[in-house]
């Protein structure tokens, strides 16, 4: 069996035929979408898709279907805030095409032309031999793939290493800022991953130390309530009767000061966990960067190769031209000279599609990169806002509650005030709306 | 003595000394005066937890020794003003077995007294050696010789001014000497239970035997159920107490990991965004600091008091055991003279019977008329003694208790009041980060 989500959208798009549609969807129906969006938004940042990997016992479970529900929710927001995404023919498609998109006729349209392995590997022999002819501006428009066009891969594979040795100093400056960019996004990634780690460990901490408040506070109401009970009834055998109570009272006290800080903590955690939520969210998001990235240079890489295929045709004809050949092979030159002419023709048409390709995704990397920092700035502070304002919050509540314990147990005013170092009674401004009692 | 040992117990060693602001740690509130308002304590005459003749420390451990055969030896220093010391003032070398020797002779000539808790024996502990561990030790011993000078009866115990008073020498021969007598009073008792099994008393027989006014105080009994369930609680108490210490630690040392990491990330911001970042990464390494120190004083001041309850039950455990055995021996000299009244009184009705034998079980029957006196004596001073004794452990424990909750209270407000005002100030920091 499998699962079908109901995709339920409210959409003011004049493009949308239905303001309110509302379709099902399998999870391969999402990953189709999500393959189509990468194919045909090259250079953007797309947010990531659920993880596929779904282990056999767990996938009918409950709680596995209401998480990857909540995430295929994110997932689907994160799409259609997206400027160029969100408002896009293959979104709409998507949100209300009422039929299964595999045999739908107008999704099959929007997809972009695949080439696979066995058409590539049946070309390979007519390029070997320099009679196939040259990579069509439709084509070169798809990255080499691993299931495609084989020789151009590996004609594309040289051209990289080539850059490498150069490094950036023939690159126009807009490409060297790209790159830079790159390898700086490479190092806040390992960066989140490892921040993003210890946050999950701080969390835990943080869990643990809750629970073990719990666990004290529990000990000391079950010790008071067995002096309580057991405590006077035999202290009337000692004459201690007053003491017994004021025993259980104290213990009391801490008891149950104990056990109300421990359900605060509980939901401190929450909030801390979806507060630092965050790094690991942009942690997932760093391929989709890497992606966006990466494939501008992938595209510079196809037009540099054309481009040096063209220089190589065209210093071919200069030599045929100038030497001497027998009259015999007149015939057979003038034909040869004619067809690497056209071929230069061609490779001229599919370099200027290529640079056209490369120059768009530069652009859109810009764009997308201006977008990406200034709504990190904003997440980030957020978060950190929210962080502390939390757990200033809580340790505010956490010093009330003590401090009116130990006053209970006989501490002077100046022991409390001692414990305030001089701080006055400030309470946080702090929109939390979770430390009430 | 050079200046007031009292009133910064341990500073010779570095030890001790506390932040000014901290809540008085409570062994100083053991050695002291009572302090506390609590309505207990007020208008008491004696105040049991420092003597008003004593003033004792231990102090300066030395190690001594080489690996398996180390130890280590205390300097104990003591001003009193009672009459029967020789001398006004001390100062001798001890060590934890001469501590543990103290203890042993108190247990064994006081029987009905609570005796003060020794800190532990441990051995693994002992071998490794730890600054740590030998500075537990040393205010465990601390705590201990000042309860054992502080209480109504024990402070007047030859063993207490021999222990305080005595040089090396004579300590040593001294020691010698009680360790043969009571090696010797062991003995008795030993030969004695024998001696009942040998005339073929058989525990049944015993109890059948025993009359009425033999018999435990069942509001005794009752008491006793008590203080043992009594002590489970309060070895869970401590137990949690631990886990407390230990969990505030790791919570502490996962801030400062995660300040730093986070500073590291703020590196790939800018202006005032990036600024938050490494204020958080300051203030971060501060609350890791503070609870560290928090952890370090409240294992002192929370944990250790509350370990030492238990050890304290275990004290109360044995004093209830030796009133057990008092009864069982009462009863069984009870018994005993019974059986030889019986004896005698068949032999003197027997016709024909011997003049001698006649005596014999005569002398018989007076020998163990005074072992049962004895033995009655014996088990009702315990008696005595154990009604003040467990009055006074309850109330001692009760003010301490209360003591040791409310300095608990007091640290756990300082942390949080400390951790609040750092987190707030990141937020006053974040501000102008804030989005418009």
């Amino acid at each position: 069996g499998y699962m079908q989500y109901k995709v339920v959208t409210k959409s003011t798009l004049s493009s949308y035929q239905n303001p309110e549609p509302v379709v099902l969807r399998r999870f391969r129906e999402f990953v189709a979408l999500d393959q189509l969006l990468k194919a045909k938004f090259r250079g953007y940042f797309i947010p990531p898709r659920p993880e596929k990997n779904a282990v056999e016992g767990q996938r009918m479970k409950d709680s596995f279907i209401e998480e990857r529900r909540a995430a295929l929710e994110k997932y689907l927001s994160r799409l259609v805030s997206h400027p160029e995404i969100g408002p896009s023919e293959e979104m709409r498609l998507f949100l209300e095409t009422d039929a299964d998109l595999a045999t739908n006729i107008h999704w099959l349209m929007v997809q972009p032309p695949q080439q696979s392995f066995l058409e590539g590997a049946a070309r390979l022999p007519k390029q070997l031999f320099g009679k196939e002819g040259v990579p069509q501006p439709t084509e070169v428009m798809q990255p080499a793939k691993k299931s495609a066009d084989i020789m151009r891969m590996m004609r594309e594979g040289m051209q990289g290493f080539k850059n490498e040795l150069y490094t950036l100093v023939d690159m126009p400056d807009d490409e060297k800022e790209l790159r830079c960019q790159t390898k700086l996004m490479e190092m806040m990634w390992d960066q989140l991953s490892d921040s993003s780690r210890v946050a999950e460990r701080l969390v835990k901490k943080f869990e643990r130390m809750g629970a073990v408040y719990g666990d004290l506070g529990l000990s000391f109401i079950k010790l008071s309530k067995y002096e309580e009970i057991e405590g006077s009834e035999r202290a009337r055998f000692t004459d201690t009767v007053s003491c017994a109570r004021a025993l259980s009272g104290d213990t009391k006290q801490c008891g149950i000061a104990l056990v109300r800080l421990a359900r605060l903590a509980r939901k401190v955690t929450n909030k801390m966990a979806q507060d630092l939520g965050e790094l690991h969210d942009y942690m997932y998001f760093m391929p989709s960067v890497h992606r966006a990235l990466t494939s501008r240079e992938q595209a510079m890489l196809t037009l540099q190769t054309l481009q040096s295929q063209k220089v190589a045709k065209e210093k071919a004809v200069k030599e045929m031209e100038t030497s001497d050949k027998p009259l015999a092979g007149e015939r057979a030159k003038i034909r040869r000279l004619e067809m690497f002419k056209a071929e230069i023709a061609g490779l001229e048409n599919s370099a200027m599609a290529a640079k056209a390709e490369y120059e768009k995704i530069k652009a859109v990397n810009f764009q997308e990169m201006e977008r990406f920092r200034a709504q990190k700035a904003a997440d980030f502070t957020e978060m950190l806002r929210s962080l502390a304002c939390v757990q200033a919050a809580y340790a505010e509540r956490s010093a009330e509650v003590w401090v009116s314990v130990a006053r209970e147990l006989g501490a002077t005013e100046q022991q409390v005030g001692e414990t305030r170092g001089g701080m006055p009674n400030r309470s946080i401004r702090c929109e939390t709306g979770m430390m009430g009692r | 003595m050079e200046g007031d040992p009292l009133a910064t117990p341990g500073t010779s060693n570095g030890a001790g000394s506390r932040p000014a602001g901290q809540p008085p740690a409570y062994e100083s509130v053991v050695m002291a005066d009572a302090v506390s308002s609590s309505s207990l304590a007020a208008g008491r005459d004696s105040n049991y937890r420092k003597s008003s003749e004593f003033e004792i420390t231990v102090t300066d451990p030395v190690k001594q020794g080489e690996r398996v055969a180390a130890y280590v030896t205390y300097k104990v220093r003591s001003k009193t003003s009672m009459s029967q010391y020789k001398q006004g003032s001390s100062e001798v070398i001890r060590r934890f077995r001469d501590f543990a020797w103290l203890y042993d002779k108190l247990h064994e000539r006081y029987k009905g007294i609570i005796i003060p808790p020794l800190p532990e024996k441990n051995a693994v502990q002992k071998y490794q050696m730890s600054t740590e561990f030998i500075e537990q030790r040393r205010r465990g011993l601390q705590i201990f010789v000042n309860r054992v000078a502080a209480h109504p009866k024990l402070k007047y115990s030859n063993e207490l001014q021999l222990f305080l008073e005595a040089t090396e020498d004579v300590w040593m021969m001294e020691v010698a000497r009680m360790n043969q007598e009571s090696g010797g009073a062991k003995k008795t008792i030993n030969n004695t239970m024998q001696f009942f099994k040998d005339l073929g008393h058989s525990a049944t027989n015993l109890m059948a035997g025993k009359s009425d006014d033999e018999e435990e105080d069942p509001d005794y009994l009752k008491v006793r159920e008590y203080l043992v369930h009594l002590e489970s609680h309060l070895i869970e108490a401590h137990r949690q107490s631990a886990r407390l210490i230990r969990k505030q630690g790791e919570l502490g040392i996962a801030v400062g990991e995660f300040g730093q990491a986070a500073e590291k990330l703020g590196k790939f911001e800018e202006g005032s965004l990036q600024d938050a970042f490494v204020h958080l990464g300051n203030h971060a390494g501060d609350l890791s600091t503070v609870s560290r120190d928090s952890a370090n004083s409240l294992s002192y001041q929370f944990e250790a008091p509350l370990k030492e309850f238990t050890r304290m039950m275990k004290s109360v455990r044995a004093v209830m055991a030796d009133r057990t055995n008092a009864l069982s021996f009462l009863q069984q000299a009870k018994a005993d003279l019974d059986a030889k009244r019986v004896k005698m009184n068949k032999l003197k009705s027997t016709p024909g019977i011997k003049e001698e034998k006649v005596v014999e079980a005569e002398r018989e029957r007076d020998q163990a008329d005074l072992r049962l006196q004895n033995a009655r004596a014996a088990y009702e001073t315990i008696v005595e003694r154990m009604n003040e004794e467990l009055a006074r452990f309850q109330k001692e424990r009760a003010v301490e208790m209360s003591q040791v909750l409310r300095d608990f209270a007091l640290a756990q407000a300082q942390l949080a009041s400390e951790t609040a005002r750092s987190w707030s100030s990141l937020v006053t920091e974040l501000q102008p980060a804030a989005p418009a």
